[in-house]
């Protein structure tokens, strides 16, 4: 069940970080701030995933 | 103002599907039925009409599923670049009588795109759930590949879409390219069976990483291989800003020109 | 409350459209510059009601889309508080397939509305377009009247800041504009803002606050909607005959135009017996007297009047041409014109006269002078006979018993 965890946690951490740009910035601005994280995140997921199966031992 | 984006965007995509059914008899339920019936057709005709073997199974259903995973994703994919390049000239009525927020359109294409999606592989899910395959952690990378899919898709979507009010070859030229793009990418295909120098070539298309990885999650309850799919990240996003820098730069021109 | 700061937008006028493209990467230059708009600012403030005038091609259009926001402008901001909505084109974004009810859920939907929101305001938008029984029909099924009762109705139950009406309205039934007008000072009335883009000048005189005259792109005049009108009249004469007209106005809100073959050199009300008033009687017998030059011998002229009351209205206008008296003038001689009225059927209240010599049927063809306001009167009510209104009609009233 550590995926789940790990998912769900990426997952709302960067909703609220989204949420908290989105009425900081206004504009162009704010889109690129989203693309930005938005990357960042994915990159996250794809680059964490075989540690975490590594550590619970899946992979 | 972002309230108002949202709601237009919800009313722009729920009026895609009752538009798409509007006067049948059993309404949305066409939205369940086409989708199944196409899954129940690449299973049962290439499984056991055509008795076709995935190499290395010798799972009877193997290879129909092999198809069927990897043309749902492509279909959101081919149909997001499609319609996200002809948007400006389909909703041309709206765009140039209403003030419509030009991106909130992309985001209604693909929103639509992955309500589709979302019905064909949760129909993909329960027939195999019927046919006793067992759950594995993959499967909780689905809904990111398909969103760095649909990323890669607007960011192409969005400058063809944009080129395409300028030169309007563009979107002929785009449907030609998707049509060779799905043969180029193993869908119906195996990679193996082909000759060495495509196999090189294959590093090259986007697409072929994301299907691996559909099918590594359902065919061989394995994962996606990762280090490509963080590159194809970084790079998706990188398009899909310089997309929308060009939009931006060229969006006075676009209205002026609709 | 709408603010727009100098706004400016040009169109660049290009053989194809990739020649855009062609211009970005080449740094060359492919098209023609239009000029649509030149430095236009006016704000509209809550409860004003501002109405656009202008020729075909002046830039109404352009500046009725930069204010919603359907193109961007190159220089120059414009701010609304709030909303803006308004019957741009009739039932834009409508489905011909879906129903009335669908309609109002997509309309609201492309307006930024939410469902729920529209839901709430479902009841109401209905009631207003009294098409209840209609609402689950496909619109194909409507007339264009219908169609235009339902996009008001959405329109207006948008909770706009700003509405902005053109010549859509005039689109539905008498009994619906009058009931549009009614829900339009209504929503003025609470504070709204109001564009009035129209070619009759009437309505722009009686419905604005205030207007603008538009020509070619720029500002021409701005402020009191009747100056602005007789300005856009002056202009329609200029066009269409293409010379110079020599223009002249005044603060009283007289202006006068004219090629001046012909100068108007004074307008005259009499009464009866030749003297000069101020006041006239209604239904008493009126004159009115114009003294004009000429400066050209000219084989057929037409001399005009218009009366109009208070907001600038025309009540009644007559001129030779229609009375089937040609007058024909000579060089440098001075002729007076006498219109004699033996009953001046109007009612009480001020007017004003405004007075024209032109060629044929109508000033636009070619003007010789044109006087605006000429001469102001009052007409009071006689002792003998009191009725209200304009028009001071004479009925017989008659009692038949039933049985």
């Amino acid at each position: 069940m550590i995926e789940l965890f790990f998912i769900t946690g990426w997952t709302v951490i960067v909703v609220l970080a989204g949420n908290f740009l989105r009425k900081r910035f206004l504009g162009a601005k704010r889109i690129y701030m989203l693309l930005a994280l938005n990357c960042l995140y994915l990159v996250g997921i794809f680059g964490c995933y075989p540690l975490v199966l590594q550590i619970s031992g899946k992979l | 103002m972002v309230s108002s984006r949202i709601s237009f965007i919800l009313e722009m995509t729920r009026r895609d599907f009752v538009e798409r059914f509007a006067g049948s008899i059993l309404g949305s339920l066409w939205a369940f039925i086409f989708p199944l019936v196409n899954l129940l057709v690449y299973l049962i005709v290439f499984g056991k009409i055509i008795g076709a073997r995935l190499p290395g199974t010798s799972d009877m259903y193997a290879y129909g599923i092999y198809i069927a995973v990897g043309i749902i994703p492509w279909g959101s994919f081919s149909n997001t670049v499609t319609r996200s390049t002809n948007i400006f000239s389909d909703k041309k009525n709206i765009i140039t009588k209403l003030n419509t927020p030009l991106p909130s359109l992309f985001v209604h294409v693909s929103l639509s795109e992955a309500l589709t999606f979302i019905i064909s592989i949760t129909l993909m899910f329960i027939i195999l759930a019927l046919k006793g395959a067992s759950f594995h952690c993959g499967y909780f990378l689905l809904p990111f590949v398909f969103y760095l899919q649909q990323i890669l898709a607007i960011g192409i979507g969005l400058l063809t879409a944009s080129l395409s009010v300028f030169i309007t070859d563009i979107r002929q030229l785009v449907s030609v390219v998707m049509q060779l793009w799905f043969w180029f990418t193993p869908i119906i295909y195996v990679v193996d069976i082909l000759p060495d120098f495509a196999q090189k070539l294959m590093v090259l298309n986007p697409m072929f990483y994301i299907v691996d990885g559909y099918h590594n999650i359902f065919v061989y309850g394995a994962y996606p291989v990762f280090k490509p799919l963080i590159i194809l990240t970084v790079i998706s996003h990188l398009l899909l800003a310089f997309s929308y820098m060009t939009f931006r730069y060229l969006e006075k021109d676009i209205r002026d020109f609709l | 409350m709408i603010s727009a700061q100098n706004i400016s937008k040009t169109f660049k006028l290009y053989q194809s459209p990739s020649d855009r493209l062609k211009e970005i990467i080449f740094r060359r230059c492919y098209h023609k510059e239009y000029h649509a708009l030149q430095n236009i600012s006016f704000e509209v403030g809550e409860g004003e009601t501002f109405g656009i005038v202008g020729q075909n091609g002046a830039g109404k259009s352009t500046l009725l889309k930069i204010l919603t926001g359907v193109l961007i402008p190159d220089r120059g901001q414009v701010t609304v508080d709030g909303r803006i909505t308004g019957l741009l084109e009739l039932g834009t974004g409508f489905n011909n397939e879906f129903s009335g009810k669908e309609n109002i859920f997509l309309n609201g939907g492309y307006l930024g509305l939410s469902h729920s929101e529209v839901e709430k305001r479902l009841e109401r938008i209905v009631e207003f377009t009294e098409l209840a029984d209609f609402i689950d029909e496909p619109i194909k099924t409507y007339s264009s009247g219908m169609i235009m009762r339902l996009a008001f109705s959405i329109a207006i139950h948008a909770d706009p800041s700003a509405f902005v009406i053109d010549e859509a309205l005039s689109v539905g039934d008498a009994y619906f504009q009058q009931k549009c007008m009614r829900k339009i000072k209504e929503f003025k009335d609470s504070g709204g803002s109001i564009v009035f883009v129209s070619h009759s000048m009437n309505a722009v005189k009686v419905l604005c606050d205030r207007a603008m005259l538009l020509l070619d792109g720029a500002c021409v005049e701005i402020g009191d909607p009747e100056p602005v009108i007789n300005t856009y009249n002056y202009l329609v004469a200029k066009r269409t005959k293409g010379e110079e007209l020599k223009f002249h106005a005044s603060d009283t809100g007289e202006s006068s135009y004219g090629n001046e073959k012909i100068t108007i050199n004074g307008v005259q009300l009499l009464d009866e017996q030749g003297n000069s008033v101020a006041v006239a009687q209604s239904g008493g017998p009126v004159q009115v007297k114009i003294n004009l030059t000429a400066h050209e011998t000219i084989a057929e002229i037409t001399v005009g009047i218009a009366i109009r009351d208070k907001f600038g209205q025309d009540i009644f206008g007559t001129n030779s041409f229609y009375l089937n008296c040609p007058i024909s003038v000579e060089e440098a001689k001075s002729y007076s014109v006498l219109y004699r009225f033996d009953e001046f059927n109007i009612g009480a209240g001020k007017y004003s006269i405004t007075v024209a010599a032109h060629s044929e049927h109508e000033h636009t063809n070619e003007c010789y002078n044109w006087i605006d306001k000429s001469l102001a009167f009052e007409v009071v009510q006689s002792g003998d006979y009191s009725f209200i209104g304009l028009s001071r009609l004479t009925p017989h009233l008659s009692i038949e018993d039933m049985e």
